[in-house]
């Protein structure tokens, strides 16, 4: 990649929301599993993002535009970027996102969840 | 780079690797598209998450577009999904086939003639009952079902036991080893883009790789696939308009006793009275138990725990609701989409009540339904409040069924192709897969889906104005 590509594409990701999704699902597993060391946590965090990467257009772009319309509504409010706020003001927005039954966050929540749970169980409890 | 075939079967699951096999042990030159991997079967844990990711389309991660969105998961390899599936046998029972016959006017599928064609994919994939006891999830729900009076059956599957050791004979075991010692040719990770025609007879399939020449095609791609295609293809009107499926709510049962519910899948069904609702077992590995535990998991995380002593099971509906299947310009997927009826939802939460009751009267100590703030429910009379959280806002609606998007019969205005597959106005060309099913069968549809497919090939063989077709 040239340089002058880099910031093309750091721009790209942004506008699909990933690194939104990037930080608020390492902050989901975070507060709700228990017992995953950093690595764990790194590992449960790259699974869902893959995941959600490799689904389908629908989910792909659905996910991707809710997480762009949350990045973008955190910045309004709290003048900051959701991946930049101090981490215990960042956790505190998680937890509302995660108590949130709005159509759209709630989805987001609940896929998010669920990829990252399934895989946390999966990696802890081997067969 | 173009090759050519005298037939061209686009997927390779249950209807393609069945069509491969039997054309080419009539002598017919066969080649086999399958945009998935060629994955051996045993080589991946089932239900594992490197299943998920190596043998599901798109990882396992795709839903319908409506409220609720249905979350449901294909095969995406060689074998499609008779290698990732629970491997439950079933055949559509002939009161569904009379409805079949009534309401599309589907000609020539009566119960005995469906038997006779079952009669020899039963014998190729070795379905029997399990030759050992149940598991003990299995044997949870057949006890419940007596409790309460409710009808159950111990469904065969599709499983050798050579020494004892269970191998599932999906189609990477049998009917594509068949085509293939048959002469057919096999080409994985292909994906056939969209079909080429002359005139107005099929002349075969682009891809990635070149043109693709053939005298017959035969789609075979699933119900979502091949509606896709023919969509893409410019064959639409009533194309991808009737999906159907077996939407399913989910509940986690919490038993005294280790269940072993991660080894195997449970064999038991129960079918209550009217046809519409079933229930049965889901895989139940550590990921799965807590993945049905997660909506509620405020509540659920600190049991999850115990999954050893926990299996997973489901409540089905036969759903009054249909789903469509569009395709999008610069959208590599089509657009899949279900509504689900309000009687559908309630159906769902009546479901998902009565079979917590099941496993309330078959000893389990808790359920944990799979619908938002579902909670723990600890005892029998609580359980109507489970079906009142069934809401479209809050219930967990997935599906491993699909089927419909093309269905067969003799009324034009409905079916897109004839009672035997063949596609009206385009000559050549040939739909064989569950797409043809008319509507949602009521029980597990592979066993049915391979008998429609094998009575289609072999008309096709015997009908001299078949081939010129």
């Amino acid at each position: 990649l040239s340089a002058a590509a880099l910031p093309a594409l750091e721009l790209r990701r942004r506008l699909r929301g990933q690194a939104f999704l990037a930080a608020f699902t390492a902050d989901l597993i975070e507060l709700e599993l228990d017992g995953l060391d950093a690595a764990a946590r790194r590992d449960a965090t790259d699974w869902v993002l893959d995941r959600i990467e490799g689904g389908t257009d629908l989910a792909r772009i659905g996910f991707g535009a809710i997480a762009t319309c949350l990045s973008v509504a955190v910045r309004a409010c709290a003048g900051r970027r959701y991946e930049s706020l101090p981490r215990e003001r960042r956790l505190q927005v998680a937890r509302k996102l995660l108590a949130s039954r709005l159509p759209g966050i709630g989805e987001l929540v609940r896929g998010t969840r669920a990829l990252a749970i399934s895989h946390a169980f999966e990696e802890r409890f081997p067969q | 780079v173009t090759t050519s075939a005298e037939h061209l079967v686009i997927g390779s699951g249950a209807g393609g690797a069945l069509t491969a096999a039997l054309l080419a042990e009539a002598g017919r030159d066969v080649l086999v598209l399958e945009e998935g991997p060629w994955v051996e079967q045993g080589a991946v844990a089932p239900f594992s998450l490197e299943q998920m990711v190596r043998q599901y389309r798109h990882g396992g991660v795709s839903a319908t577009l409506g409220r609720p969105p249905i979350a449901y998961v294909e095969g995406r390899c060689a074998g499609g999904s008779t290698e990732v599936n629970a491997g439950l046998y079933h055949l559509a029972s002939e009161e569904t086939l009379a409805r079949w016959r009534a309401s599309h006017r589907v000609a020539d599928l009566s119960g005995e003639e469906l038997a006779r064609h079952a009669a020899s994919v039963e014998q190729a994939l070795s379905v029997q009952p399990l030759p050992g006891p149940a598991p003990p999830a299995s044997l949870a729900l057949e006890r419940g079902a007596r409790a309460l009076g409710l009808p159950v059956l111990e469904v065969p599957r599709w499983y050798s036991y050579d020494g004892g050791r269970p191998v599932k004979q999906s189609m990477t075991r049998t009917y594509l080893p068949r085509a293939l010692a048959a002469g057919a040719r096999v080409q994985c990770d292909v994906r056939a883009q969209r079909l080429v025609f002359d005139g107005q007879r099929a002349a075969g399939a682009l891809t990635a790789d070149g043109l693709v020449t053939a005298g017959h095609v035969w789609l075979c791609a699933g119900a979502i696939g091949t509606a896709a295609l023919l969509r893409r293809s410019g064959i639409r009107g009533a194309v991808g308009a009737t999906l159907q499926t077996h939407p399913t709510v989910k509940l986690v049962a919490r038993f005294p006793e280790p269940m072993a519910a991660a080894d195997d899948v449970p064999v038991h069904q129960v079918k209550p009275p009217g046809g519409v609702l079933s229930f049965g077992g889901s895989a139940s590995r550590p990921g799965q138990v807590a993945l049905a535990l997660a909506e509620d998991w405020a509540c659920n995380r600190w049991v999850a725990e115990h999954w050893p002593e926990m299996a997973v099971y489901y409540a089905a509906i036969r759903p009054q609701g249909k789903g469509r299947v569009i395709t999008a310009r610069g959208l590599r997927d089509p657009v899949v989409s279900f509504a689900l009826t309000r009687q559908d939802m309630d159906r769902l939460a009546e479901g998902l009540a009565q079979l917590a009751r099941l496993l309330f009267a078959a000893g389990a100590l808790a359920v944990y339904p799979s619908v938002r703030g579902g909670g723990e429910v600890t005892r029998a009379e609580d359980v109507d409040r489970i079906a009142s959280r069934v809401t479209r806002a809050g219930a967990a609606v997935m599906t491993v069924h699909l089927f419909s998007t093309v269905p067969m019969g003799e009324d034009p205005r409905r079916c897109p192709v004839d009672s035997f597959g063949a596609v009206r106005g385009v000559r050549g060309l040939r739909v064989n897969d569950a797409s043809l099913l008319p509507d949602a069968p009521g029980v597990n549809p592979q066993g049915t889906v391979m008998a429609i497919a094998a009575r289609n090939v072999t008309r096709f063989l015997t009908d001299g104005r078949a081939d010129r077709a």
